[in-house]
C-alpha cells in the first residue's frame, strides 16, 4: 500500500481504499499509509449485521468536498450535510438507524477489547488452518499466496463436483453457508469467509468434515 | 392477505463472503430500547462510534462515521462527494466490486481509467486529463504492481 500511496500522491491525486472485507481482520492503517478516503462495512470482520458503512475522509478530501463547484449528486449521501449531524451542530439530516448504531457500538467494543493486532493474528492463524485442512481434501486455493486475503478464502471447485449441489447440501444437512463465485468465476470457485466472530478453528473443522462427505 | 407466519430463520453457520457470524453481544444490543435520534443518550453513542471507528481505521481524521446503508453505500458516498463531472479516476479492477466501482464513478460523470492486473493502460482514455495525469499515474502504478500485490488504484482496494 505504501508504494501505491506514494505514486498516487506524486501524481497529485487522492487515494481511495476499499476496506470492506479487511477492516478489523487485517491491518488498515489509514494515517500511516496516507490513505485519503476509505470505506468499509459492518457485516464482515466486525461481526455485525449488514446495515452501516464506516467511512473516513482526511482533511484533504474534506477540503475537496467543500470546494465543489456542483452539488453532490446524492442528497442522502451528501457529507456536507451529514457531517453537520455527526458534528457539534447536530443538524437533522435523515433519521439515523438507531439500533444499527447500537450494534456497531457493541461490535467496535468487542473488536477493541480483543485488540486489533490480536484479531489480525487470529484471522491469519485460522486462514493457515483452513488452507491445511482443504489441502487434505485436495481443495486448492484459487489465489496466489502473496496476494491472498486471510479472511476470504477462494478455493477451486474440483472438476467433477457440482458447485450448486454441494452448497445446497451444506445448507440442508449441515446448516453451513459458503459463497459461490461471482461473474466469470461462477461455478469455478467457492468463497469461504472466516471473518470476525466466524474466524475460528472450530468452523474450519466443521466445514472440512462436511465437505469430506459431500465431494 | 392474512399475516404471514412468524419469521423463524434457521441458525446458520455463516462461512460465506458475508454477512458473517454476528457476535452474540452484538445481537443482544439490537434489542435495546430505541431512543430518538437527537436524544442525548444517542448522541453519546454517535460520538463513541466515531471515536472507536477512528481507532479501528488507525486514523486521527475528524471525519469518521458510519453511513446509513451497506458497504456499497460507503463506496457511493466516496465517489458522489469527491467526483465532479469530467474528473479523472483510476480504478484497479480486480474482480466484481472493482467493476461496480467503475460503474459508480461513471455515473458521477468521471472519466474512468481502469485495468486488471495484466493490462497496462486504461480504456476509453479520451480526455486530456486521462492522457496526461491519469495515464502517467496508471503507467507508474502498473510498473510497481508486482511489489504491491498486483492490484492498483487511485481508487484502490484492500479487499
Amino acid at each position: 500500500m505504501e508504494e501505491v500511496s506514494r505514486l498516487v500522491h506524486e501524481h497529485d491525486s487522492l487515494l481511495l481504499v476499499d476496506a470492506v472485507t479487511s477492516l478489523g481482520g487485517a491491518p488498515v492503517r489509514v494515517d500511516e499509509w496516507a490513505i485519503d478516503v476509505c470505506y468499509s462495512c459492518t457485516q464482515k470482520c466486525l461481526s455485525c449485521p449488514p446495515g452501516l458503512s464506516p467511512v473516513t475522509f482526511n482533511e484533504r478530501a474534506v477540503e475537496l468536498v467543500r470546494k465543489r463547484k456542483t452539488k453532490v449528486q446524492s442528497w442522502y449521501l451528501d457529507l456536507s450535510m451529514i457531517e453537520k449531524y455527526w458534528g457539534s451542530e447536530r443538524v437533522y439530516h435523515h433519521t439515523a438507524p438507531i439500533s444499527m448504531n447500537y450494534a456497531l457500538h457493541e461490535a467496535l467494543r468487542v473488536a477493541l477489547e480483543e485488540g486489533l493486532e490480536a484479531s489480525w493474528q487470529r484471522h491469519r492463524d485460522v486462514h493457515g488452518v483452513f488452507v491445511r485442512e482443504m489441502r487434505k481434501l485436495e481443495l486448492e486455493p484459487a489465489v496466489a499466496e502473496s496476494i491472498r486475503a486471510p479472511m476470504i478464502n477462494a478455493i477451486r471447485v474440483p472438476e467433477n463436483v457440482d458447485d450448486a449441489k454441494v452448497r445446497q447440501r451444506l445448507y440442508d444437512e449441515f446448516n453451513i453457508e459458503i459463497g459461490a463465485g461471482l461473474g466469470p468465476l461462477k461455478g469455478k470457485i467457492w468463497r469461504v469467509g472466516l471473518m470476525g466472530d466466524g474466524a475460528r478453528v472450530e468452523n474450519v473443522e466443521l466445514l472440512a468434515k462436511a465437505l469430506r462427505q459431500l465431494i | 392477505m392474512p399475516a404471514a407466519p412468524k419469521n423463524n430463520p434457521p441458525l446458520r453457520r455463516l462461512l460465506g463472503p458475508g454477512p458473517s457470524a454476528v457476535n452474540p453481544r452484538v445481537l443482544e444490543s439490537l434489542s435495546l430500547p430505541v431512543v430518538g435520534h437527537l436524544d442525548p443518550a444517542f448522541l453519546q453513542i454517535m460520538d463513541q462510534n466515531m471515536a472507536m471507528l477512528r481507532e479501528v481505521f488507525q486514523t486521527k481524521n475528524r471525519l469518521a462515521l458510519p453511513m446509513s446503508g451497506t458497504g456499497s453505500a460507503g463506496m457511493e458516498t466516496c465517489f458522489v462527494n469527491l467526483i465532479e463531472p469530467g474528473d479523472a479516476v483510476l480504478i484497479g479492477v480486480n474482480g466484481f466490486f472493482g467493476t461496480r466501482m467503475v460503474d459508480v464513478a461513471q455515473r458521477c460523470g468521471a472519466q474512468v481509467g481502469h485495468g486488471a492486473r495484466s493490462s497496462a493502460i486504461p480504456r476509453g482514455a479520451r480526455q486530456e486529463a486521462l492522457q496526461t495525469r491519469c495515464h502517467r499515474a496508471c503507467r507508474d502504478l502498473y510498473r510497481c504492481s508486482p511489489a504491491c500485490g498486483g492490484s492498483i488504484p487511485a481508487g484502490s482496494r484492500a479487499r
